[in-house]
C-alpha cells in the first residue's frame, strides 16, 4: 500500500465493508409480532396456572402439568398465575400457524429437540418477570383476546424447556367454551414416571381426542 | 431454496472463504518469517524487538505491514484508519435513518430496522469512532512528540487492537436494537420486537471492545508517564499529551462500574435476579451505565480539545494563549465529568437533594469549558498571523460548534427546562453540533495533517478538503440547527417516525445530513485521488517534526 494506490484501496475498502454492513443491517429480521386485538371479545374465560419450574401446573395440580388448552375465538382469556416455587418466571405466547395435526405432533415432539421454536418472531409477553413476583403464593392476572384461529405456545422464556404448552384456538367450535385440559407432558417433564414409549402413546392419545373433536364440529 | 441447492451455495461461500482465510494467513506468515530472518541476521532472536528499533523515530507511512509490525506508530495507524472505516459504517446507517424520516409515518424502512440502526449508529460512532481516534492518535503521535525512550508493549497493545475490532464487529453482527445504553428490561427481550434476537452477542461484544480500550489506555498512560524522554517533564509535554492523560485517566476510573454491570446484565439471560426483579429496578443498571456513560461522552471532547491545541499554535505560530489554564480546564472537566451523571437521570426520581447537586455540578461544568474556549481564542488573537488552511478552519468551526452545542447543554441542564426537552431532539442538536462539529472536525483536521506522512509525501487536494470542509460544516450546522428548534417545540426523538406538524424542521434535518454524508464522499475522493499522485513533499508532518521545509505545507498543496 505504501505505492501510489494506498488511498484507492482504503477507499474501496471502506465502500466494500460499508455495503456488506449496509446490507446486513437492512436485511434483519422485523417479525410482525402478535398485538392484542382491540375488538371487543364475546367470551371471557379464567385459567388457573401455577407459575413452577417443572411445568405450568393447571388448577394448580401438579400432577396436571402443561396442560392443552382450547379455547374459542373471540375469547379473552385471563391467565390466573401463581408463583409456586420462588424462581423468576414470564408467560409468553406464539402464533405457530394453523391447526393441521401435522402441525401440531410437530410443535409437541419437536419442542423437546429444539426449544428454539417458540422462540419465534410472532410473539408476546403477557406477563413478566417483575409482575410474577419471586414471592411464594403471589397471585397476578393477565390477559389475550385470541380471535385468530390456529395453535398458540405458552411458555416461559426462562424455563423454555419444561413449562411450555400449547392452547388451540378454534371458531367453528359450538360445544362449549370451557376448556378441554389434556395432558401433553412435552418438555423435561415428569420424565422418571413415563418413559419414552408411554410418552409417545400419550401424544397419539392426544392427537386422537383432539381431531375427534375438530370431526364432531365440522 | 432445496436442500441441494442450499448445499451446494453453502460449500461454494466456504470454499471461497476458506481461499480467503488461508491467502491471508499465507501472506501473514510468509511476511512474519522473512522479517525474522532479517531480524536474525542483525544478530537479533527478537524480530519485532530488531523491527521497532529500526522504525524508531521516522514517520511512518500506511502499508499492508502495519499488522506485521507491534511499534506504537503501527498500532496507531491501525486504531486511526479503523476508526475512520467505522465512522463510515456508523454515518451511513445515520444518513439511512435521516432519508427514512422523508415520510412522517415510517414507510420506507420499518420501526424495528429503524432502532437496530440508531442502536449501531450511536454506538459504533461512540466506542470505535471517538475513543478509536483518540487512541489512535495517542500512538501514532506521543511517541515522536515525547520521544520515547522505550516501546515495549507493542504485543498487548496489538492484541487489545484486536479485542476492540472483534467487539465491535460482533456488535454490527449481533443486529442489536437495544439503544446504545443498554437498559433492562428491554436489552433482556431476545425478540426482533424487543432489543434483537442476538442481543446476548452485543452484550459480550460491548464487553470485548471494554477489555480492549482498557488495555489500550494503561499501555498509553504508561508510554506518558514512564516512556517519555528524560528532558520532557510534565510541565513541557504538549496539551495533547495532557489530554490523552486526563481521558485515559477518567476512562480508566469510571468503565469498571459498567464492565460489572454487563457482567450482571448478561447473568440475567439465564436467571434474571439482578434488574428485573420485584426487589430490584432497572434503575439500579441506569445508574451503573451513567456513571460510565457520562466521562465516555467527555473522551469523544477532551482528546480533540488537545489535538485543536496543537492544531491552532503550528498555523497561529504562538505558544499557547495559558498553557497552566488550558491543562487546568481539561483536568477540571476530567473530575467534573465523574460529578455529573445524573444529570441523564434528572427525571428518573432520583430526588430532589440529587437533583439540585446534579444540575449545579453541570453548571459547573461551564467553567473549564469557557476556559478552554477563552484559552483557544486568546491563542488566535495574539497570533500575527493566521493561516487559514483545512485543518485551521476545520478547527475554527469545531470552536464555534462548540460553543452553541455547549450553551444547548447548559438549557439542558436546568431541571425545569430538561424536564420537557429531555426527550425531544433538542438533546439530539446538542451533541451532535460537538460531535459533528468538534468530534469529526477534528478528527478529520488531524488526518488533512498527517496526510503527508499517511501517504508518504502526497499532499491532498486543497481545493477538493476546503469542499469537504465547508459541505461538512454546513451540513452539520442545518441538521443540528433543525433538531434543536423542533426539539424545542416538543419533536420527539429516537422513535421512527413523528407528528406531521414537525414536517419542515425534519426536512432540514435530512437535507443536512444528506449534505454531511455527501462531505464525506468528497474526503474519500481526495484521499484517494491524491495519493495517485507522485511524491511531492518530505513525510515530515509540522505536528511531531519541525524541518525547514515542513513549516509551510501544513499537510496540503
Amino acid at each position: 500500500m505504501a505505492s501510489n494506490k494506498g488511498g484507492v484501496t482504503f477507499a474501496l475498502i471502506i465502500v466494500l465493508l460499508v455495503s456488506v454492513a449496509f446490507g446486513y443491517i437492512l436485511t434483519s429480521p422485523t417479525g410482525g409480532g402478535l398485538q392484542p386485538s382491540k375488538n371487543p371479545t364475546k367470551y371471557t374465560q379464567y385459567v388457573n396456572l401455577g407459575a413452577d419450574a417443572a411445568g405450568w401446573e393447571y388448577n394448580y395440580n401438579t400432577s396436571l402439568r402443561n396442560p392443552v388448552l382450547n379455547v374459542v375465538s373471540g375469547t379473552k382469556v385471563v391467565f390466573n398465575i401463581t408463583e409456586m416455587d420462588g424462581a423468576p418466571h414470564n408467560l409468553y405466547i406464539a402464533y405457530d400457524g394453523k391447526y393441521t395435526s401435522s402441525l401440531f405432533q410437530q410443535l409437541v415432539v419437536d419442542q423437546k429437540s429444539s426449544p428454539k421454536k417458540i422462540e419465534g418472531s410472532t410473539n408476546y409477553q403477557i406477563l413478566s418477570t417483575a409482575q410474577i413476583t419471586q414471592t411464594i403464593g403471589h397471585k397476578t392476572q393477565g390477559n389475550y383476546p385470541f380471535f385468530k384461529d390456529g395453535i398458540y405456545t405458552y411458555w416461559c422464556s426462562i424455563h423454555y424447556a419444561t413449562m411450555v404448552g400449547l392452547l388451540i384456538v378454534n371458531s367453528t367450535s359450538s360445544t362449549s367454551t370451557s376448556f378441554v385440559a389434556l395432558h401433553a407432558y412435552h418438555g423435561e417433564g415428569p420424565s422418571h414416571v413415563y418413559n419414552q414409549s408411554t410418552y409417545s402413546t400419550h401424544i397419539s392419545n392426544v392427537l386422537v381426542t383432539l381431531e375427534r373433536a375438530i370431526k364432531t364440529v365440522e | 431454496m432445496s436442500t441441494t441447492e442450499l448445499l451446494i451455495l453453502a460449500s461454494v461461500i466456504g470454499s471461497l472463504v476458506a481461499i480467503l482465510v488461508f491467502a491471508i494467513y499465507y501472506l501473514a506468515v510468509s511476511k512474519s518469517e522473512s522479517m525474522s530472518l532479517t531480524a536474525k541476521e542483525e544478530g537479533y532472536t527478537d524480530s519485532n524487538a530488531y523491527w521497532r528499533e529500526q522504525l524508531y523515530g521516522k514517520p511512518r507511512p500506511l502499508s499492508w505491514s502495519i499488522f506485521s509490525y507491534d511499534d506504537a506508530k503501527s498500532i496507531g495507524l491501525r486504531y486511526i484508519f479503523t476508526s475512520i472505516l467505522f465512522l463510515f459504517i456508523a454515518g451511513a446507517f445515520g444518513v439511512m435513518m435521516r432519508v427514512s424520516l422523508f415520510d412522517p409515518n415510517p414507510v420506507i424502512i420499518q420501526p424495528i430496522i429503524y432502532n437496530i440502526l440508531m442502536t449501531q449508529h450511536a454506538t459504533l460512532m461512540i466506542y470505535m469512532f471517538a475513543i478509536g481516534a483518540a487512541l489512535g492518535f495517542g500512538y501514532y503521535l506521543l511517541p515522536t512528540q515525547l520521544r520515547l525512550k522505550r516501546d515495549n508493549m507493542g504485543h498487548w497493545s496489538s492484541v487489545a487492537y484486536w479485542l476492540w475490532v472483534l467487539g465491535g464487529t460482533l456488535f454490527v453482527i449481533s443486529r442489536s436494537s437495544m439503544r446504545w445504553y443498554l437498559y433492562p428490561p428491554l436489552s433482556l427481550q431476545l425478540l426482533p420486537t424487543g432489543a434483537g434476537t442476538y442481543n446476548w452477542l452485543a452484550i459480550i461484544a460491548m464487553e470485548l471492545i471494554f477489555i480492549g480500550v482498557t488495555m489500550a489506555a494503561v499501555i498509553v498512560l504508561k508510554v506518558i508517564f514512564i516512556d517519555r524522554a528524560d528532558d520532557i517533564p510534565l510541565s513541557k509535554m504538549p496539551v495533547f499529551a495532557w489530554a490523552i492523560v486526563f481521558t485515559l485517566i477518567m476512562l480508566l476510573s469510571s468503565d469498571e462500574p459498567l464492565m460489572v454491570g454487563l457482567g450482571m446484565l448478561f447473568y440475567d439471560f439465564f436467571n434474571p435476579v439482578f434488574f428485573t426483579t420485584s426487589t430490584s429496578t432497572p434503575l439500579t443498571f441506569a445508574v451503573l451505565f451513567w456513571f460510565w456513560g457520562h466521562p465516555i461522552v467527555y473522551i469523544a471532547v477532551i482528546p480533540y480539545f488537545g489535538l485543536m491545541y496543537d492544531i491552532i499554535t503550528r498555523f497561529s505560530k504562538t505558544p499557547v494563549y495559558s498553557y497552566f489554564s488550558g491543562v487546568f480546564s481539561l483536568g477540571l472537566l476530567m473530575i467534573l465529568s465523574e460529578l455529573v451523571w445524573g444529570h441523564h437521570l434528572l427525571n428518573s426520581g432520583l430526588g430532589i437533594d440529587w437533583v439540585l447537586f446534579f444540575t449545579t455540578a453541570s453548571f459547573i461544568v461551564v467553567i473549564p469549558s469557557a476556559l478552554t474556549v477563552f484559552n483557544m481564542i486568546g491563542t488566535l488573537w495574539k497570533a500575527e498571523k493566521i493561516r487559514l488552511t483545512t485543518p485551521m478552519l476545520f478547527v475554527i468551526n469545531a470552536i464555534l460548534d462548540f460553543i452553541v452545542g455547549g450553551v444547548l447543554g447548559v438549557m439542558l441542564a436546568n431541571q425545569s427546562v430538561n424536564e420537557v426537552a429531555h426527550g425531544t431532539y433538542f438533546v439530539t442538536g446538542h451533541f451532535h453540533f460537538i460531535f459533528v462539529g468538534l468530534t469529526l472536525g477534528v478528527t478529520m483536521a488531524t488526518f488533512y495533517l498527517l496526510y503527508p506522512t499517511f501517504s508518504n509525501g502526497r499532499v491532498y487536494d486543497e481545493r477538493l478538503a476546503k469542499w469537504h470542509f465547508y459541505i461538512t460544516a454546513f451540513g452539520s450546522m442545518l441538521m443540528s440547527v433543525s433538531w434543536a428548534i423542533g426539539g424545542y417545540l416538543g419533536m420527539p426523538r429516537a422513535v421512527a417516525g413523528y407528528f406531521a406538524q414537525f414536517q419542515v424542521y425534519q426536512d432540514s434535518a435530512i437535507i443536512g445530513g444528506v449534505i454531511i454524508g455527501i462531505g464525506q464522499l468528497v474526503f474519500l475522493y481526495n484521499i484517494a485521488k491524491s495519493w495517485l499522485a507522485h511524491p511531492t513533499t518530505d513525510p515530515y508532518n509540522i505536528l511531531e517534526y519541525r524541518t525547514e521545509t515542513n513549516q509551510e505545507i501544513g499537510g496540503g498543496e
